[in-house]
Formats: structure tokens, C-alpha cells, sequence
């Protein structure tokens, strides 16, 4: 066999593993890595039944050392390939808390979004223009980067007293607090299965604030198709 | 015993172990409202509490020595201490926490409610406190 053919060859292995490889990881997406030094698996949460989140990895986050700083800042991701918000991260003291009210966010909408009512659900609207990191925290309020397309039942009762908790810690003590927001999607599915928050407090190292928790994208009584957005009243 | 815990709106008191929420000013009220009574708490309260309480009795096991004191609880059940407890000082947040460990309203069964004030905290919109006490037997035969 000539040398060009066998690069040929050997070209066309490494294509077809790495073709392998791709496949793999889009039909196995439950096990992926989702932030520095750690990963999240989905199949480890246990299905919804009646309370808004889990605690995950022992309620302790997976903050490294070198992120304990005592200077404010915030990140967010870039919308990947499908339009969908990916993680959201700050070391949020009170100068990132906003001074204003809150303006509109309607302009926004969030992969997988509709605007559909149902009577039972507080508020009428299943899906809410649901932040990452809540204003109250950073003061982001129209950001796509922050808004994920959330139920009424994920941003009230599964994301807000989280963000209370945190948001008057960092008023009464003045102290930092490391946040981080990831939305877990499973696929290419549009909507978030839920939401993985992280906290710490950083002067105290994690004494006043310390969670890390699954909130779950889940409406009581309703059947949502994660994949579109889609959904309907589940019949008893 | 005398109780004084502090309460989200769904009655949780305690995550996971912590504290939900602080605020000086409610502990100032508290000082205001025990004087120089004697408080029982566990060293993670006094942590926060020094500051208004430096002289409280601290020990792990509070809740069997306190007798007819009060107590501050935080990050322990009460759920097995119901038939000792005479007065609740309750403070309401008016905010939604997560929580672990709730108060029970039926706990106040057979307890009347004898006073509520409201107040601004440091770091909260509005703190309101209620005092329960225990109804007295003949109140209760009544």
C-alpha cells in the first residue's frame, strides 16, 4: 500500500471515530460536563413528585478554592447553537444589586417559549421569562443570556426563595456570595429540565449561605413536552 | 420554656442545619423585649446572638435545661418538646425561604395570641413579631 493511501486510511479511522464519538455523546447527553471540575447527571434526579428541588451532591457546591474573591462580578453565557441560555455565574456583593425598578422583559423570548394560560396555575401563565440570577441579585434584567424559559411553578416556588435566602444575607452582612445558575437540558431539547443552583458565602466560607440544589422545570398538572415547549393539562 | 424562633412565610425556620435569615434590628428587639431574662441557646446561635446576648447560657443540649426560660431556636426540632412549651416569641420575615424544618400551627392549639407588632428590619421590609401564650386550665375548661 503507497504512504498516501495509508494516511488516506488513517485519516478516514479517526474521522469515522470521531463521528463515533459525537454520536455518543449527543444520544448520551444525561452525563456531561457543565462546569470546571464537575459534571451533573441527570439520571441521578429522582422524577418531581411534590416538592420544588432536590439536594444534589450533599448541598455542597463545586466552587474551587480560587473562586473565594472578595470583588464582585458576573458572567453569562453565550446562547449555544439552539438559542438556549447556558450557565450563569457571580461572586454577587451589594454593588451588583440593582437601584431601579425592574423595566419589561416581553422582548424576550427564551428557546422553547409560548405564551399559553391554564386557570389552575397562580398567575394564569404557565411559562414565565424566568432569570438565572434573579434581578433582585444583579440587576440583569432583559439579558437573553439570563432568561431561560421557566414554569410559573419553577420561578415561584422553586427559584425565588433561594434568591430571598441569598439576596438578605448579602444586604445584612455586606459579605459576597458565590451564585451559579445552570440550566440542564437534556439533548437538544429546548427546555430546561431544571435548573442547578449553586451557592456559597465567601467571608465566611460558606457558613451564612451553602446549597447546591436541582430545581425542577415542572408545572403541577401539567404535561410538558421538553423537547418543544409545548404542553398540556394532564388528565387525571 | 419560653420559644423564640424565626419564621418564613410557609412556617419554615431552618435549611439543611442554617439559619434562613438574620437581621439586627430583630435581635435588638429581642433584647428590648427580654431585658436581663435569662436565654438558653446552642453555640451556632450564639455566634449571631452574642452581640445583644453575650452572657447566654450556651450548651448543645439547651432545650432540656432551660426549664421555664426562654430559648432561642435555630437549627434544632422541636417537634418532641410540644407539652413544655408555654410562650412563643414568633418572628415573621414576610419572605419565602427554603426550608427543612417547619413550625407546626397546630402547636398553637391551645395557645392565644396576646400581642403583634410590627417593625423595619436592617435588611427586611417589615419583621412582624407575635407573642403566644398558653391558654390556662381554666380558660381551656371554659
Amino acid at each position: 500500500m503507497k504512504r498516501k493511501d495509508k494516511k488516506l486510511i488513517t485519516l478516514l479511522v479517526s474521522l469515522f471515530i470521531l463521528l463515533i464519538g459525537i454520536g455518543y455523546s449527543y444520544a448520551f447527553p444525561n452525563d456531561v460536563p457543565v462546569n470546571e471540575g464537575s459534571s451533573f447527571s441527570l439520571s441521578s434526579i429522582p422524577p418531581y413528585t411534590d416538592t420544588p428541588y432536590v439536594v444534589i451532591n450533599e448541598n455542597k457546591p463545586s466552587f474551587e478554592a480560587k473562586d473565594y474573591k472578595t470583588t464582585s462580578f458576573e458572567s453569562y453565557s453565550e446562547l449555544d447553537s439552539l438559542g438556549r441560555a447556558g450557565v450563569a455565574f457571580a461572586n454577587i456583593g451589594v454593588d451588583l444589586m440593582p437601584t431601579e425598578e425592574r423595566g419589561s422583559i416581553s422582548g424576550v423570548k427564551p428557546s422553547g417559549w409560548h405564551t399559553v394560560r391554564y386557570d389552575f396555575v397562580d398567575g394564569k401563565y404557565l411559562y414565565n421569562r424566568c432569570h438565572l440570577i434573579g434581578y433582585q441579585l444583579t440587576g440583569e434584567n432583559a439579558n437573553k443570556q439570563n432568561l431561560i424559559t421557566g414554569t410559573r411553578y419553577l420561578n415561584v416556588e422553586g427559584m425565588l426563595p433561594f434568591e430571598n435566602m441569598v439576596h438578605d444575607y448579602i444586604v445584612e452582612t455586606k459579605n459576597h456570595v458565590l451564585y451559579r445558575a445552570t440550566p440542564i437540558y437534556e439533548g437538544d431539547q429546548l427546555l430546561a429540565k431544571g435548573v442547578w443552583l449553586e451557592a456559597s458565602s465567601v467571608e465566611d466560607q460558606g457558613e451564612g449561605i451553602e446549597f447546591s440544589v436541582f430545581i425542577y422545570n415542572v408545572q403541577p398538572g401539567v404535561v410538558i413536552d421538553y423537547a418543544t415547549g409545548e404542553s398540556h393539562a394532564r388528565s387525571n | 420554656m419560653k420559644v423564640i424562633l424565626c419564621l418564613e412565610e410557609k412556617l419554615g425556620y431552618c435549611f439543611l442545619g442554617k439559619r434562613l435569615s438574620q437581621d439586627q434590628n430583630l435581635r435588638q428587639n429581642l433584647k428590648q423585649l427580654l431585658h436581663s431574662e435569662k436565654v438558653y441557646m446552642n453555640a451556632y446561635s450564639y455566634a449571631l446572638y452574642k452581640d445583644y446576648f453575650a452572657d447566654a447560657l450556651v450548651d448543645e443540649h439547651f432545650l432540656d435545661k432551660a426549664k421555664d426560660h426562654y430559648v432561642v431556636i435555630e437549627n434544632v426540632s422541636l417537634s418532641s418538646y410540644q407539652d413544655q412549651i408555654d410562650e412563643y416569641v414568633i418572628y415573621e420575615w414576610n419572605r419565602s425561604y427554603p426550608a427543612t424544618l417547619f413550625f407546626s400551627s397546630t402547636w398553637l392549639s391551645s395557645f392565644e395570641l396576646v400581642e403583634t407588632m410590627e417593625f423595619s428590619g436592617t435588611s427586611h421590609e417589615k419583621i412582624t413579631r407575635r407573642i403566644y401564650r398558653k391558654e390556662s386550665s381554666y380558660e381551656t375548661e371554659r
